[in-house]
């Protein structure tokens, strides 16, 4: 049983609790850690005519903030679900109060557009992308632009109604020699998009740019969340796109 | 032996009944009569039929014919409702012939669609063209190729409007010059349903035909591999795959594979050197750019192979040709300093770092050893420079050798070689990894250096350099897309 003032001296306690709490949620959110006094934050990358990507060193947790205090998101990943090198493109570098210096890098995986901070160390030498892949879902073309430039545009097929092409922005992971399947005709490319609905798939739902054998469906919606290409539309954009160009799919 | 008393009584009675029955008349007499039989009717019944579990006894109007009593009421009502359902059936039955005949009607004067569809097989795939469909979206067809009996192919096409071409490619059976293709489709789309079912015999005669592709890269770049030219620099590794494609209907045996340029001990191809039909066979190799290749210009190349089909087919083999692929080799450059951020104005207001500062070029390297000990420090030992990226052939994992004593090299750990300044080459003490025999993942590739001592000091320094390589599988691949 207790007494009155055991009452009264329990209530502060709690709000002491929740206030202590609520900071601890702040800091593992990274809302105050990310920009905190003395960190200095540079863009490495405008995502348009210089993409800075690289390939990580390390399996170094990815975490929210740049701080190895902050929540992890995932984990850095050596192979694509190919068995390509995965690579990962670079936004942020963040140089903390104590010399340490993070960068900002997408995560591709499911949900699509994650972001995270990963020590300098965990990733290789940076390397440069001067181009830029536009989807436009509406009037169904792609765009290759280099330095600015529109260099290449073709028609494509995307995702029907029921399994959509995610849009958003995303990057070219992975470039692939097409071989046993003519649904993907000759090239393709992988991409750090994952299909919204088709977690099942094997490889978990990879969106790809690639070729097809049904050209007469393009320009369409005729895929499972895949871009398709016509043949020839593909291996030009294949011989035009190297890795780590950045795709926006609107 | 008649008592005369007894006479007399009968004779009283006679002349009673000839006094008394003119009395009566005929008509009542019959009633009377038909009264009598009326009320004795089913006590009659009765006596005859003591078995019968149910009688009612159901009076008979006089004159009127009786009908013969039924073994079961049961039964009679079965029956009853029976003729009563079938007669609903019926009725339900025209009803509904007479709405579908209503509906085509009204779909002929609505549109004259006709479905319809042309067919053609051939040894490696069958065309079907639909036409006559209505002109609407989503005509959808479900279609199904057996070839021996064995299904090959079940698919869904859909098309739009009224007409649509479905291409359907199948490999033919092996060993098989004559086989039975059965096309088969059929449709219940936008009001309309029909299908088709084509049985044909198709005549193949064998015919052997492959490809050779040759395909490079620049051992330990990003690039896939291309037929388009490359420029390499001496001292690199060039990896090359050949993709030989059986595009004929008989399984091929390959044999005398030639690439001049192709290092000794370096070609390997996948396990089966006998393919199917559409199958692809692939041999890889490397090359190492040598000053001879460079002073050469550039190497310029094919490759051959020769594919011979089974022996029960009667024909010779035949010889592919590769298309050229060129590379040109040239002295490499001095390393090149990454380039420096030059995006966005950097202003500590707005709290972006200035781009001088920034920190973009971090190696691949790490230091794990002492560093920084009896006259060297860490920055003074050299890097361990290689690949970045996929690594598949052969590759070179280097240090610069000046100042160094040796160097032990390492792959996941295990001792690789150890070389001395004596080993040097062109200022590098370079060793030749092949991660053909790793599996498919990082691998950690590092490098326990030795300094030589300077006058000064007694003892050499010692550090350790590492890089991580990737070891991937071939980007010649099914990709795992959503498709």
């Amino acid at each position: 049983m207790l007494s009155p003032g055991a009452v009264f001296t329990r209530r502060p306690r709690r709000g002491a609790l929740t206030c202590l709490l609520c900071l601890a949620a702040l800091f593992a959110l990274g809302a105050p850690v990310a920009h905190a006094q003395g960190t200095v934050v540079a863009s490495l990358s405008n995502l348009r005519t210089d993409t800075r990507w690289a390939y990580p060193t390390t399996a170094a947790v990815v975490r929210r903030a740049p701080s190895p205090h902050s929540a992890a998101v995932a984990r850095l990943r050596f192979l694509t679900v190919d068995d390509q090198a995965e690579l990962y493109e670079a936004l942020r570098s963040a140089k903390t109060a104590a010399k340490q210096t993070w960068v900002e890098i997408e995560v591709p995986g499911r949900p699509n557009g994650r972001t995270g901070w990963v020590p300098r160390a965990a990733l290789s030498a940076f390397s440069v992308s001067h181009e830029y892949l536009r989807v436009d879902e509406e009037s169904l073309r792609a765009t290759l632009y280099k330095e600015g430039k529109a260099i290449f545009s073709a028609p494509v097929g995307v995702g029907k109604a029921s399994t959509v092409t995610p849009k958003g922005h995303f990057y070219v992971l992975e470039k692939l020699v097409s071989v046993n399947a003519p649904v993907y005709g000759p090239f393709a490319l992988g991409t750090s998009a994952y299909a919204p609905t088709l977690s099942e798939w094997p490889g978990g739902g990879v969106v790809g740019i690639h070729g097809t054998n049904e050209p007469q469906l393009i320009p369409g919606r005729p895929s499972h969340g895949c871009v398709r290409m016509r043949d020839q539309d593909i291996a030009k954009l294949f011989s035009l796109v190297g890795l780590g160009t950045p795709i926006d799919i609107v | 032996m008649w008592s005369s008393r007894g006479l007399n009584l009968a004779c009283l009675l006679l002349i009673a009944i000839a006094v008394l029955v003119p009395a009566v008349p005929a008509s009542a007499a019959v009633e009377a009569e038909a009264e009598a039989v009326a009320i004795a009717e089913p006590a009659a019944v009765v006596a005859t039929t003591p078995e019968a579990p149910v009688v009612v006894p159901t009076p008979v109007a006089a004159g009127e014919e009786a009908q013969p009593a039924p073994t079961s009421t049961r039964a009679a009502r079965r029956a009853a409702k029976l003729d009563e359902r079938g007669q609903r059936l019926a009725a339900e039955r025209s009803r509904r012939r007479a709405e579908k005949q209503a509906r085509l009607r009204a779909r002929a004067e609505r549109e004259p669609a006709r479905p319809n569809v042309n067919l053609t097989v051939t040894c490696t795939l069958v065309e079907v063209h639909y036409h006559g469909f209505p002109n609407l979206p989503g005509n959808t067809v479900k279609e199904t190729v057996s070839i021996e009996k064995a299904h090959l192919e079940r698919k869904t096409f859909t098309f739009d409007g009224t007409e649509g071409t479905d291409v359907i490619p199948f490999i033919s059976p092996s060993r098989l010059t004559a086989y039975h293709v059965d096309v088969h489709g059929k449709w219940r789309t936008n009001g309309f349903s029909g299908g088709y079912d084509l049985f044909k015999k198709q005549e193949c005669p064998p015919k052997p035909s492959f490809t050779l592709q040759k395909l490079q890269r620049i051992a330990g770049s990003e690039g896939a591999l291309t037929t388009e030219p490359l420029v390499g620099h001496t001292g690199q590794t060039v990896d090359y795959a050949f993709r030989v494609t059986n595009t004929g209907n008989v399984p091929l045996t390959f044999e005398l594979f030639e690439d001049k340029y192709c290092d000794a001990g370096t070609l390997t191809r996948s396990t089966m050197s006998a393919i199917g039909i559409g199958e692809v066979l692939i041999y890889e190799c490397t090359h190492l750019l040598t000053k001879t290749d460079e002073e050469a210009g550039s190497l310029t190349n094919v490759a051959s192979v020769i594919g011979a089909p089974p022996s029960e087919f009667g024909l010779g083999p035949e010889e592919a040709k590769s298309n050229p692929v060129v590379i040109t080799p040239i002295t490499p450059a001095p390393p090149v300093e990454e380039k420096v951020i030059t995006t966005p104005t950097p202003t500590p207001e707005n709290g972006v770092l200035d781009t001088k500062t920034s920190s973009t070029g971090t190696s691949t390297t790490t230091t794990t050893g002492k560093t920084g000990v009896l006259g060297f420090s860490s920055a003074t030992v050299p890097a361990l420079k290689g690949p970045r990226g996929c690594v598949r052939g052969r590759f070179h994992a280097s240090v610069k050798s000046t100042g160094v004593a040796s160097v032990t090299f390492y792959v996941d750990g295990k001792k690789l070689k150890t070389l001395t300044s004596r080993n040097a080459h062109g200022g590098l003490l370079t060793v030749l990894i092949d991660p053909r025999r790793m599996k498919v993942g990082p691998h950690r590739v590092s490098a326990k250096i030795t300094m030589k001592a300077s006058s000064s000091t007694a003892k050499a320094a010692r550090a350790t350099r590492a890089l991580t390589v990737v070891h991937c599988a071939s980007a010649v691949v099914t990709p795992h897309f959503t498709g």
